[in-house]
Formats: structure tokens, C-alpha cells, sequence
């Protein structure tokens, strides 16, 4: 299972990484803003992405539609940790075919939650 | 500046007149006098000058926080104040919640390691009675029933830990939601210098020179760019916590 996490912010990617290590999910890997996870994802055989949403260049609502748009990645489960709460950016994400949102500041457990639902679907 | 030193043409040049015969004259003392003297002149123009900069200054702040003014010379709503003061309050308490969680989380952990440490030396002294053949049967029993324990009790100690070093980790959450909000309260503050660069530009046009013809800057839109931490006063639109993003979601068939 490889992870690329998403954020601007470093030390939010690393409390990511360091959360799906506790989850047993070690393969992870990082990008600073839609663009070059965009790249990334193209390039890399990725099972999971985890992205922010405000991001400066091209940011994580902008990043799930290109993955959706995209043949090779449209199937790729994306959850949303953000701070963005409007109720209009979260029906824009879940209608941009978003897999699971998560509103930070987060628990562990909430991130363990949407993570398992997200792989229950994927193989159920 | 310019025309004030106009106006005191009719002053000085009588004075640099008389400086100039009474030099010649050889007269250094009346020289001195009226040298002070246009020095004097000079300093008051300084001052008056100053001063009415200052008055423009002024005039220029209140009216930059005048309504029509600044619709007229910036984007920038007036809204934004108040909220950049809020989300400022908002990074203090944050930030201090922040260290407060990571400092209790160290004040309880700490007497645990001291404990799985103290623990720890007290059987390894009894270990290294039993390997010089100090210690008795009875002894002996003792120490294997408490060897036993000190591994339940490190495991649980280890779980326990895991998770309050997993607190200070989520903990530094505050770092990115913080941090967003200074990037806008800094966005903020560089249209507040662009207004006021654009106000001096329109003011100077007002006494002669020519303005500045600059443009202004597009706000961008909100939806796609995102916009950072809902500040805790802003009720209209927001879902407050998880629970109320898993209702809405589960409300569009998630």
C-alpha cells in the first residue's frame, strides 16, 4: 500500500506520516502542492492519496478533479484532511468524487475511521 | 516646500545681500549674525514643512479608514479588520492550547519512564543477586514473580506511552492551522500597503505630479484556493467538527 500525503505545510505531513505508521501503513510518500502530487501520481504507483486543500499553485480540490479527469488515476480513493469546513466546499468535494473528508484539528481515531471505511469499500 | 521657499525669497535675499557686503567688508562678526539668522529661517521652513506632512499623514489614515475611501482605493473589505484581529487572537489561543496539551502530556509522562526505570534497577540488582547465588529459594520465587509482573507492566506502560507521545504529535496540528491563518492576516496587511502606496500616488497627483497607474489586484476565488481555519465566530456555512461533516456528507448518500 503506498500513501502520498499532500499538505503545504510540513509538520501537518509529517503528523499524517507518523499516523499511518501507527496504522501500519509505512509506504508513504509527500508532496507540497497539487501540481507535483499530480506528477508524482502520474509517475508512481500509488494505492491511496492523502491531500490538504489549501495549497498555494494548484490546490487539493483542483488535484482530485485532474485525478478524476485522469484514465490511470480516476479509481484512486482520495481522502480530504483540511481546515476548510464550509458547507459548500465539502458538498463541492464530495460531488468532485471525494472517498472520505476529515476537518482538522483531527483525532487519530477519526483519520483510523475514515481510513478503514475508505478500504472496506475498496474491497467489499 | 518649494513654493513656501518662494514666499521667503523677499526675506533672504536681502539678508544674503548684507552677508555678502559685510564678508567683503571684512566684518565677521555682523556675518556670523546673519548667517545665524538664515540658519533660524531655514530650520522654521523644516519644521513647517514637517508639520505639514505630518497633517497629511494624518488626514491620509483617516481617511483611509473611511468607508468610501477605501471601496474606492482597495478590495479590501472592511470586515477583514475585525477579523484579522480575531484570527490573531485565535493563533494565541491556539498556540497556547497547543503547549499546554504537550506540556501535560510530558508532566504525566515523565514519572511514567521514571517508573519503568526505578522498576527496571531495582530487579537488576536482585537479577545480579541471583547470578552471584545470593539469593534464596523463597528469594528466588520472589524475584520470578516480580520479573513477571515488570513485563506485563513495561508492555502496558509502552502502550501507554505510545498514545500520549501520539497526543504531542497531533498536538502540533497547530502548526499548519496557524500558520494559515497568518499567511491571511499578512495577504491583509501587504493590500493595506498597496492602498496606501496607491493613496500617496493619488495625493501626490493632487498637488502636481502625476499618479500612478497601477492596478489593482484580483481577488482570487475563494472556492478553488480554499480559505484556511473558519475563525470560531463564524456560525453561517460552517460544519463545526467531524460529526457535522459525516451528517452532511452521509446526507448526500456517503
Amino acid at each position: 500500500m503506498k500513501i502520498l500525503v499532500v499538505d503545504d505545510f510540513s509538520t501537518m505531513r509529517r503528523i499524517v506520516k507518523n499516523l499511518l505508521k501507527e496504522l501500519g501503513l509505512s509506504n508513504t510518500e509527500e508532496a507540497e502542492d497539487g501540481a507535483s502530487a499530480l506528477t508524482m501520481l502520474k509517475g508512481g504507483e500509488f494505492d491511496f492519496l492523502v491531500t490538504d486543500w489549501n495549497m498555494p499553485g494548484m490546490s487539493g480540490i483542483e488535484l482530485l478533479k485532474a485525478v478524476r479527469a485522469d484514465d490511470s488515476l480516476s479509481h484512486l480513493p482520495v481522502l480530504m484532511v483540511t481546515a476548510e469546513s464550509k458547507r459548500e466546499q465539502i458538498v463541492e468535494a464530495a460531488q468532485a468524487g471525494v472517498n472520505g473528508y476529515v476537518v482538522k484539528p483531527f483525532t487519530a481515531i477519526t483519520l483510523k475511521e475514515k481510513i478503514d471505511k475508505i478500504f472496506e469499500r475498496m474491497t467489499g | 516646500m518649494e513654493k513656501s521657499s518662494n514666499l521667503k525669497q523677499k526675506d533672504v535675499i536681502p539678508r544674503a545681500q548684507a552677508l555678502l557686503k559685510e564678508l567683503e567688508a571684512g566684518n565677521d562678526k555682523a556675518a556670523s549674525e546673519l548667517i545665524d539668522e538664515l540658519s533660524v529661517m531655514k530650520e522654521r521652513e523644516l519644521f513647517q514643512g514637517i508639520g505639514k506632512l505630518t497633517r497629511n499623514l494624518h488626514d491620509t489614515v483617516s481617511d483611509f479608514f473611511d468607508d468610501t475611501v477605501l471601496s474606492k482605493f482597495s478590495n479590501i473589505d472592511q470586515q477583514e479588520f475585525p477579523d484579522a484581529l480575531e484570527r490573531l487572537n485565535y493563533v494565541i489561543q491556539m498556540t497556547e492550547e497547543s503547549a499546554n496539551t504537550t506540556l501535560t502530556v510530558v508532566e504525566e509522562t515523565i514519572p511514567l519512564s521514571e517508573n519503568i526505570e526505578n522498576r527496571g534497577n531495582e530487579l537488576r540488582r536482585r537479577w545480579g543477586d541471583l547470578r552471584s547465588r545470593k539469593l534464596t529459594l523463597d528469594e528466588f520465587k520472589q524475584l520470578s514473580n516480580d520479573i513477571e509482573d515488570y513485563l506485563d507492566y513495561s508492555i502496558d506502560m509502552s502502550v501507554q506511552l505510545s498514545s500520549k507521545l501520539n497526543e504531542v504529535l497531533l498536538a502540533q496540528g497547530f502548526q499548519d492551522l496557524t500558520g494559515q491563518m497568518i499567511k491571511r492576516v499578512i495577504t491583509l496587511v501587504e493590500n493595506v500597503e498597496d492602498s496606501l502606496v496607491e493613496l500617496i500616488a493619488a495625493a501626490s497627483y493632487r498637488q502636481g505630479s502625476p499618479p500612478d497607474q497601477k492596478t489593482h489586484k484580483s481577488g482570487h476565488d475563494p472556492n478553488t484556493k480554499g480559505e484556511g481555519p473558519a475563525l470560531p465566530s463564524t456560525k453561517e456555512g460552517i460544519a463545526k467538527g467531524q460529526d457535522e461533516v459525516d451528517e452532511l456528507l452521509a446526507s448526500l448518500g456517503f
